[in-house]
């Protein structure tokens, strides 16, 4: 279509630098003995990755956790940013510049910076060594994303629709159910996105406030990378992936099923 | 219909959620960096703690240190994906393939990506058995050192691995978004396609890529698991420095932690203001320029 030869090559080249090191994983992941010149492993076998896989509780819980601390942060994120993002992204306020200041600031600190401060004051609370702890830490960073996604949605929403719903008698909750979610569904979808993979991947936010205590899927691998068991480690980081593509997969399906039964099935 | 408080209602949880936990923690590091005694919160107040951590040479090195490859990071994945957008855009179908390809080095973690860079980098990673291959060097101790490196090699493409995607998608989506009627106006008017690209893309593109600059630097300057797992024993970048203090068992460290905290915030904040300043500067230029 458009572009010369050069472009082109261009691009294969960036697909080969982003995808071909994930394949390298694979093949890392596959290998048992992989000694120095050799271009591709020596001996290769599956049957030792079903053994890692199998039979570890340690990893199940790994994932478990990683999964349940995700969720519950998706789910704080998005009861925190969804009527901030309404207020910031339709209505003009005083101190509404302030505020989207303060609340995408977060992404600016470092998280580890964040979690001492935090630290002491958890540990007060009996925050530190509960999910509840972590995933409201998680929380703090997933924020600033998931608001600014939101706020655009509703800044190209707008109220139009909802105040015409208003104005022929429909009332709040109706309108919220029928005009507002369906509108600004793709960009809860991205938010809720955004927020899982942040949560998904911490690491020092949840090495000191679970204390030890609460081990996810990142924690787990941690100690294989610093102990250079490279094959562990490509191992579990595939686990890493498909967990995350699995829920990010499940989430899509629940955003479609539900524009199915909103478009067909109500009048 | 709509009461005045409303919006104000709206933001509340938000905003007592953000006091509780993000304005606690920097407010916590303030006061314990400024405290005195080594006992209870409150007593006399002493910039002592700063004095020593400012002049620690450690620190300073830290300081440079984690700054310049934050800068460095910064510079060349915005470059990259700045111009990688712009031939995305050219590519057609191909671009719209690379971008799905791009989609994973986003959801990838920093941590994944740490161990796939050792693989390929690393003295006897993918890179060195193809130079080997070619017969460039005969052992793995002939490849440079490119993973814990005193230069951070390995963690700066750990950056790139993760931020030219990023940068590229944000500046492909606006490009598209404006693409046909500027270009189209500029080609008609006999521009060639690399006036167009300078003098109609870019200046377009501006706002994006000061955003992605400032989420990227960011991003580098306070990372924590990739220096930490790929920094060189020379040197630590501040977040790194910090935590080891704070773990460590002597409670004079731990305010010193809390001091390069106060000091990692107060230049991250600082970033986050010029952003602001540099994005309404850009914003009422361009509602001046536009009418």
């Amino acid at each position: 279509m458009k572009g010369g030869k050069l472009t082109l090559l261009v691009v294969q080249c960036a697909i080969l630098v982003f995808a071909g090191p994930l394949l390298a994983l694979v093949v890392q992941a596959i290998s048992l003995r992989w000694p120095f010149p050799s271009l591709l492993p020596t001996v290769v076998s599956v049957r030792h990755i079903v053994r890692l896989l199998w039979d570890n509780p340690r990893l199940a819980e790994a994932v478990a956790s990683s999964l349940g601390i995700a969720t519950m942060t998706t789910i704080f994120t998005l009861l925190l940013a969804f009527p901030a993002a309404k207020a910031l992204g339709v209505y003009n306020f005083p101190g509404k510049e302030t505020i989207k200041l303060l609340a995408l600031l977060p992404i600016m600190v470092p998280t580890a910076t964040v979690t001492m401060g935090l630290h002491t004051g958890m540990l007060r609370m009996g925050l530190a060594g509960s999910f509840l702890g972590v995933a409201i830490v998680h929380t703090v960073f997933a924020l600033p994303y998931a608001l600014r996604i939101l706020m655009h949605v509703f800044e190209l929403v707008g109220e139009r629709h909802e105040q015409q719903a208003a104005m022929l008698g429909a009332p709040w909750g109706r309108v919220f159910y029928s005009i507002t979610l369906p509108l600004v569904m793709p960009g809860a979808l991205s938010a809720a996105t955004m927020s899982f993979i942040i949560s998904f991947s911490q690491y020092i936010t949840t090495f000191m406030i679970g204390g030890g205590r609460i081990i996810t899927l990142p924690l787990y691998l941690v100690p294989h990378v610093q102990g250079g068991e490279w094959h562990v480690a490509s191992v579990y980081s595939l686990v890493f992936v498909v967990a995350t593509l699995a829920a990010l997969t499940l989430m899509q399906y629940l955003v479609r099923r539900y524009y199915r039964e909103t478009y067909f099935l109500s009048p | 219909m709509r009461h005045k408080y409303t919006p104000y209602l709206l933001v509340a949880p938000l905003l007592i959620f953000l006091t509780l936990t993000f304005v606690y923690a920097l407010a916590y590091g303030v006061i314990q960096s400024l405290h005195a005694g080594s006992g209870a919160l409150g007593g006399s107040i002493t910039l002592q703690h700063y004095r020593t951590v400012l002049s620690d040479r450690e620190f300073l090195v830290s300081l440079g240190a984690t700054i310049s490859v934050a800068v460095i990071a910064t510079l060349i994945s915005n470059v990259l994906g700045g111009l990688l957008a712009l031939i995305m855009l050219r590519a057609g179908t191909h671009g719209k393939f690379l971008q799905r390809v791009l989609q994973l080095p986003i959801i990838l973690p920093h941590l994944i990506v740490v161990i796939m860079v050792i693989q390929l980098f690393s003295q006897t990673g993918f890179i060195a058995r193809l130079v080997w291959w070619l017969g460039l060097i005969d052992n793995p101790n002939q490849f440079p050192l490119l993973v814990y490196d005193r230069l951070a090699i390995g963690i700066l493409l750990v950056y790139l691995y993760k931020q030219v995607p990023f940068v590229a998608m944000l500046a492909y989506d606006t490009l598209r978004g404006i693409s046909g009627k500027y270009a189209e106006v500029a080609t008609n008017l006999g521009a060639s396609s690399w006036q167009t690209s300078t003098q109609v893309y870019l200046p377009l593109l501006k706002p994006t890529i000061i955003g992605t600059s400032l989420i990227t630097f960011a991003f580098a300057f306070g990372a924590f698991e990739v220096p930490f797992l790929l920094g060189t024993p020379v040197w630590r970048t501040l977040p790194v420095e910090s935590y080891l203090l704070y773990t460590n068992i002597d409670p004079l460290a731990r305010t010193h932690a809390m001091v390069i905290n106060v000091l990692i915030s107060a230049i991250s904040l600082t970033i986050a203001g010029l952003y602001f300043g540099v994005e309404s500067f850009i914003k009422r230029q361009q509602k001046g320029g536009g009418v």
